[in-house]
């Protein structure tokens, strides 16, 4: 549910109670941030003396009791935390004065959708910190508008003069998700660059959105003919840039998360079994052909029962997910962390040497130990067994079988420690 | 199963995309190299074709002749050309041609089968058109239903309402702005109000030079906008982008409810639908039933057979589960590791009961063949009853139940 690295603050200051009240808790029932409320542009100003600019985004009601004609947007813009603004209704002028004032986005308030609008463009943003865009166009101008406004998003921009550029840009940063490319630039144009690219990343992995001029139309046509997953016609509203690239963004998060359900384990969010084996048997080739070993550990949670017992089973769950989020972060990076069945967690990694193994996961049992999961009032703390190998053996399923053997004999001189052989 | 005709002379492409539909999407391709072979395929073979593929420059017909005989024959196509060009794309003003695909890009493999794959999707796909111009909504009904979709139209915001009420498989709106009795932004917050952009997708249209008109459409809670006048790839490729992110975000929300081992629904489904099931048997005064099986000693078994084969044995029994219910329909989830529940709402409890005890018998009885192997598995039962008022803690009393009976390993035992 939530996609957060990090709990946000965000600040609402808005006087109507039941606005406020609904969204603030829906805010943080599906996103991870604390929301501080103020009701008057004075509350506002107190808060943001006392608290300084500590804030991710602002939401703020453009009439307030003490401020009815958007003196607040002023005053949080300086600061400077980027703002979403309410209004009660929708005109031309009271947009267009609004768009002047680089807010990220307004909305009208008018109906229950403006709840949910919200939700998704606060997240939307927040997500966004994490996102490579590339602008490729020749035009200094048409790159500074954009680039503005994927800036007040809060993508990361990234620039190219051409399509030549472009390519070199992309080739440094493969982690770019998404392309914005204009048709008429020397050296190589936005048809060829786009061809290129499509040698390279399909439609499902990097998102490419070509630009076209009104009344230059088959210019779009043709743009999604040759490999684009879309297009915008310029001129644009501030608004339907917005629409177009978030559309775009979202399609690739939709099939990156696609993906990663079918190998995450649902409860715990860490690996499943499938993947286990999947990755698994990669890393026991590369192990056979290399010099290294490949580790392999079970991990068991002692007296697991106990606590579904005496606190019910979601507080089990909480414990699991709260162990596998340890181990997967204490082993980040450095190997495979999967779920295997129940409460037993399996970890292979890949190692020059057998040396600090032991060490390592001795480390692991003591963080465990000495963590204390709060859940529901209650204070809990559990420890784990663990069965380690790293013999040689015929395949995967006997290096896990071992390790699982060798958890058993943890189990049975007396859990919380690690056995290994 | 849908029959696709093929007419490509180019002997890679064409094989690449027999293979490529034939193992993606199970669809029959009927491949053929000249005009001649296809005219042989339409007039003489019996088999009806649903769509055809088909390349405009081929030996015995340079000039795109293939496509009326193809389309004449009542076939909607596919068009592949070796270039982009204004002849090309006037090709879609021909009525039975979907859309036309520029075979000189890497990406247009994708292309074709993106769009292969969309059109024989759309078909179950019901979309509504809102516009007060007849003209307008004939064009727009006409480009849907080139795409597959059934397609529904309104003149009003009132009849859109009315429509979309008794069409609750709507999955598309498509709405002008102007309207007699309603703009068409206020029809949008209208129907925002009942589904979220989760379920349905709404694509506000408004025309070139009232510009803030699609910012509005955005604000009223439509997914996406387009401007008048618009071209055909334009139209499609908004269509497009929105079904398939409507898609996505439904194969999300079915693969974080199932279970990818056994492919049931998993516990969380079970969960969420836990507490509307009793509110669904309280107002209907039924009683609740909830059975767990588990098969016993699962960690030994998984030793001695191997993972694989402890999950195909689940995988066997859920089918074995599926197929089993006459008299009742329980609700059936793999709850964890070895553990499956059933929970059903019902005013005859025997019933299940009886099928409860059936499917036990059913399951110790029978021998799961797992490669060479023949196995046997020991199950496990417990079965509780709760009457309305009831309910709460049935779920967890069943399961504790089931885990303190130890002594009792491969009985099926009623509480």
């Amino acid at each position: 549910m939530t996609d957060f690295h990090q709990t946000i603050d965000i600040l609402l200051v808005e006087d109507a109670k039941f606005y406020r009240s609904v969204l603030k808790s829906q805010l943080e029932k599906e996103l991870d941030c604390n929301v501080i409320c103020a009701e008057t542009f004075k509350q506002a100003a107190t808060i943001l003396k006392e608290r300084g600019n500590t804030f991710f985004l602002a939401l703020l009601d453009l009439n307030l009791p003490d401020a009815p004609n958007g003196e607040i947007v002023e005053y949080v813009i300086s600061q400077p935390i980027p703002s979403i603004v309410f209004s009660g209704h929708f005109n031309e002028e009271i947009r267009d004065d609004l768009m002047q004032k680089n807010i990220i986005d307004y909305v009208v308030k008018d109906s229950p959708a403006s709840i949910e609008y919200v939700i998704s463009t606060v997240k939307r943003i927040y997500l966004n910190q994490f996102i490579k865009v590339l602008l490729v166009d020749d035009s200094k101008t048409a790159r500074y508008q954009m680039r503005g406004l994927l800036h007040r998003y809060k993508f990361q921009v990234l620039e190219a003069c051409d399509g030549l550029e472009a390519l070199k840009v992309l080739d440094e940063n493969p982690d770019i998700m998404m392309v914005i490319t204009d048709y008429n630039m020397p050296n190589l144009d936005g048809f060829e660059l786009t061809k290129k690219i499509r040698t390279h990343y399909s439609k499902r992995e990097l998102s490419i959105v070509g630009v076209s001029t009104y009344g230059n139309h088959a210019l779009s046509a043709k743009f999604i003919k040759i490999g684009a997953n879309d297009f915008i016609t310029k001129p644009f509203l501030n608004e339907e840039f917005f629409c177009r690239i978030s559309q775009n963004i979202e399609m690739l998060e939709y099939i990156n998360a696609l993906k990663d359900s079918l190998i995450t384990d649902y409860l715990t969010g860490v690996r499943n079994r499938r993947y286990l084996y999947d990755r698994g048997q990669e890393m026991f080739k590369e192990a056979r052909k290399g010099d290294g070993y490949l580790i392999a550990a079970m991990i068991d949670v002692d007296h697991f029962k106990q606590i579904n017992d005496s606190f019910g089973h979601d507080a089990g769950d909480f414990i699991l997910t709260a162990v596998a989020k340890k181990i997967d972060h204490f082993f980040k990076n450095k190997g495979v962390v999967a779920r295997f069945g129940g409460e037993e967690f399996c970890v292979l990694m890949y190692r020059e040497d057998t040396e600090d193994v032991i060490e390592t996961f001795e480390t692991l049992r003591d963080v465990i130990a000495e963590t204390t999961f709060t859940y529901d009032n209650h204070e809990l703390s559990v420890q784990i067994s663990v069965g380690i190998t790293w013999q040689s053996t015929e395949g995967l399923d006997d290096l896990i079988n071992l390790s699982d053997r060798f958890l058993y004999d943890a189990k049975k001189s007396g859990r919380n420690c690690i056995h290994a052989g | 199963m849908a029959e696709i005709l093929l007419v490509e002379d180019a002997k890679f492409f064409r094989n690449i995309i027999k293979s490529q539909i034939e193992s993606k999407f199970g669809y029959n391709v009927t491949a053929v190299e000249t005009y001649g072979e296809a005219v042989e395929q339409l007039t003489n073979s019996n088999k009806h074709f649903d769509l055809g593929l088909l390349d405009l420059n081929l030996p015995d017909a340079p000039d795109g002749e293939i496509v009326d005989i193809v389309t004449g024959m009542g076939v909607p196509s596919l068009i592949f050309s070796g270039h982009f060009s204004e002849a090309v794309r006037d090709m879609l003003e021909h009525p039975s041609v979907i859309d036309y695909v520029v075979k000189d890009s890497p990406a247009s493999l994708n292309y074709v089968l993106n769009m292969v794959d969309r059109y024989f999707k759309n078909s179950a796909n019901c979309a509504l058109v809102v516009d007060d111009s007849r003209v307008a909504l004939k064009h727009m009904e006409t480009l849907l239903k080139r795409f597959n979709f059934k397609v529904l139209s309104a003149s009003t915001g009132h009849d859109a309402l009315n429509v979309f009420n008794e069409n609750p498989d709507i999955r598309l709106i498509i709405c002008d702005y102007n309207m007699p009795d309603m703009q068409g932004t206020e029809l949008c917050k209208l129907i925002r109000a009942q589904k979220s952009r989760d379920q349905v997708c709404i694509i506000g249209v408004s025309a070139y030079g009232n510009q803030t008109l699609s910012a509005q459409f955005l604000k009223a809670g439509a997914s996406d906008f387009l401007v008048k006048p618009f071209l055909t790839e334009e139209f499609f490729c908004r269509i497009t982008l929105n079904m398939d992110a409507l898609e996505k975000v439904h194969k999300l929300d079915e693969l974080v409810h199932t279970d990818l081992v056994s492919q049931l629904k998993n516990r969380r489904f079970l969960e969420e639908e836990y507490e509307r099931t009793c509110q669904n048997a309280e107002t209907n005064d039924l009683s609740l039933a909830c059975a767990f099986f588990e098969l016993d000693d699962f960690k030994t078994f998984n030793e001695a057979h191997g993972n694989d084969a402890g999950d195909a044995v689940l995988f066997m029994m859920a089918r074995e589960f599926e197929r089993h219910f006459n008299r009742t329909s329980p609700l059936v989830v793999r709850y964890s590791g070895s553990q499956f529940c059933f929970l059903c709402a019902t005013d005859q409890p025997n019933n299940f009961v009886e099928e409860m005890q059936t499917l036990h018998r059913h399951i110790i009885n029978r021998d799961f063949r797992f490669g060479k192997q023949l196995l046997n598995v020991d199950v496990s039962a417990m079965l509780c009853i709760a009457s309305p008022g009831k309910y709460a803690e049935l779920l967890d009393d069943t399961k504790r139940t089931l885990e303190s009976q130890t002594a009792r390993k491969g009985c099926f035992v009623t509480a």
